[in-house]
């Protein structure tokens, strides 16, 4: 809870620090707003880049100093009550967050571990989270990463045991190939597109792009458990008006490549489950 | 000479049959202007109307009116049209997006559409009437 109060307390600081100069920021979109010659403004005033940067060391050392007490309560409260926290990247997205949070709660409290929400970054490089980040480094320390590893398997396993048709989002599934000719994400991406282009005719008359402006079609689907595709649902977008006599052609042939196609379930922490899945062709 | 003859007639007609059909095909008797309305089946209390301009090049013109708490909202839309085994397409051009039907003719003057695909909904059926015959912009 801690955590999920510091962040908003962390963007509330920045909302009051700008705040307090009455100031609009402009974003210097080649640089950073440390590195521009003026970062923020107003109808009378302007602080100039020595000023911010002062502002920005004295921010900087305030959250070293709490750091640093933060760690330091940590040590000593795990000696009492240990608990763990859910690292989540950042920019930190809805699909980041782990599904499973609930199912983790009653793993970690069958072992008599608390738990400490989730640790959303910054990316200013400001220290922050330091109580949940060194309480997670006492915990991992005892009872090892894998064994926290093991409880977020558990709880994912929990999880789709309480949701079994539940549908993941393509960006929430792990990032590992659906083609089952591709051994890799990346190569899942590129072998898609160059195995449809090997064996799709275009029609004699189509117009072929003339700019920069793409064509394509994409579709869209439900591969299931063991990778069986439902639900294909295409999406076409032609810049030349005149193609448009070829969209039964065109979504045809995308659909006929996809069912045709062989494909591995999606899987949520190495754990098959029913995901959305798409191929998107760009034409010539 | 004759041998001849037969084989160029043969490469002929191969070459004539590999060529796939790429063209959508269009079903002429939903050419037209054709008129419908609706209520409730998309959101509580939304009645639609609309007037639907479809040409034989297989491109359309809908014009949509819907009606909500006594807000008229009213916007055109222009797409593509084909059939296909026995189902009428219809790609948006804005969106993108190709709403499937079944249909049927209870009358030559109506025609029944029911949804089968769609990128939101499935469950949507809906009759037209016919108002008048093709009419080019």
């Amino acid at each position: 809870m801690k955590k999920i109060v510091f962040f908003p307390s962390l963007v509330i600081n920045f909302f009051c620090f700008s705040q307090e100069y009455n100031a609009r920021i402009i974003i210097d979109t080649l640089n950073s707003p440390m590195d521009s010659g003026i970062v923020f403004v107003d109808d009378n005033d302007t602080i100039k880049r020595g000023d911010m940067k002062r502002l920005f060391q004295e921010e900087m050392k305030l959250s070293r100093e709490n750091c640093k007490k933060d760690s330091l309560r940590a040590i000593e409260e795990s000696k009492y009550n240990m608990s763990y926290s859910i690292p989540v990247s950042v920019p930190a997205m809805d699909n980041d967050l782990f599904l499973a949070e609930k199912e983790l709660i009653k793993e970690l409290r069958k072992n008599n571990l608390g738990y400490g929400g989730y640790i959303i970054g910054n990316c200013f490089g400001i220290p922050d989270n330091c109580f949940q980040w060194e309480m997670n480094r006492q915990a991992e320390n005892k009872y090892g990463k894998a064994f926290f590893e093991k409880l977020k398997k558990n709880a994912t396993k929990q999880f789709l045991i309480n949701n079994p048709e539940r549908i993941f989002e393509f960006e929430e599934c792990d990032m590992v190939s659906r083609y089952s000719k591709a051994k890799t994400y990346k190569e899942m991406m590129d072998m898609m597109k160059s195995d449809f282009n090997k064996i799709f005719v275009y029609p004699e008359s189509f117009e072929f792009k003339k700019d920069d402006q793409y064509s394509y079609s994409e579709a869209n689907f439900i591969l299931d458990k063991k990778g069986n595709v439902s639900n294909i649902y295409i999406n076409t977008s032609l810049k030349s008006k005149k193609n448009y006599i070829f969209t039964s052609y065109l979504q045809e042939s995308l659909e006929d490549f996809v069912k045709k196609s062989k494909w591995k379930p999606a899987t949520y922490h190495s754990i098959p489950v029913k995901s959305k899945m798409n191929v998107l062709i760009f034409y010539k | 000479m004759k041998n001849l003859l037969f084989i160029s007639f043969l490469i002929v007609s191969i070459t004539a049959f590999s060529q796939k059909n790429t063209q959508n095909k269009i079903d002429p008797k939903l050419n037209g202007i054709w008129k419908g309305n609706e209520t409730g089946s998309q959101g509580d209390g939304i009645s639609k109307y609309w007037v639907m301009n479809r040409l034989p090049d297989g491109t359309f013109t809908l014009i949509f009116t819907a009606v909500q708490n006594c807000q008229v909202s009213s916007h055109v839309e222009r797409g593509q049209w084909w059939v296909k085994e026995e189902k009428y397409y219809e790609l948006h051009f804005d969106s993108g997006d190709t709403d499937v039907y079944t249909y049927n003719f209870p009358t030559d003057k109506k025609v029944t559409y029911k949804m089968v695909q769609s990128q939101y909904t499935t469950d949507y059926e809906f009759t037209d009437t016919k108002i008048g015959e093709v009419e080019k912009e």
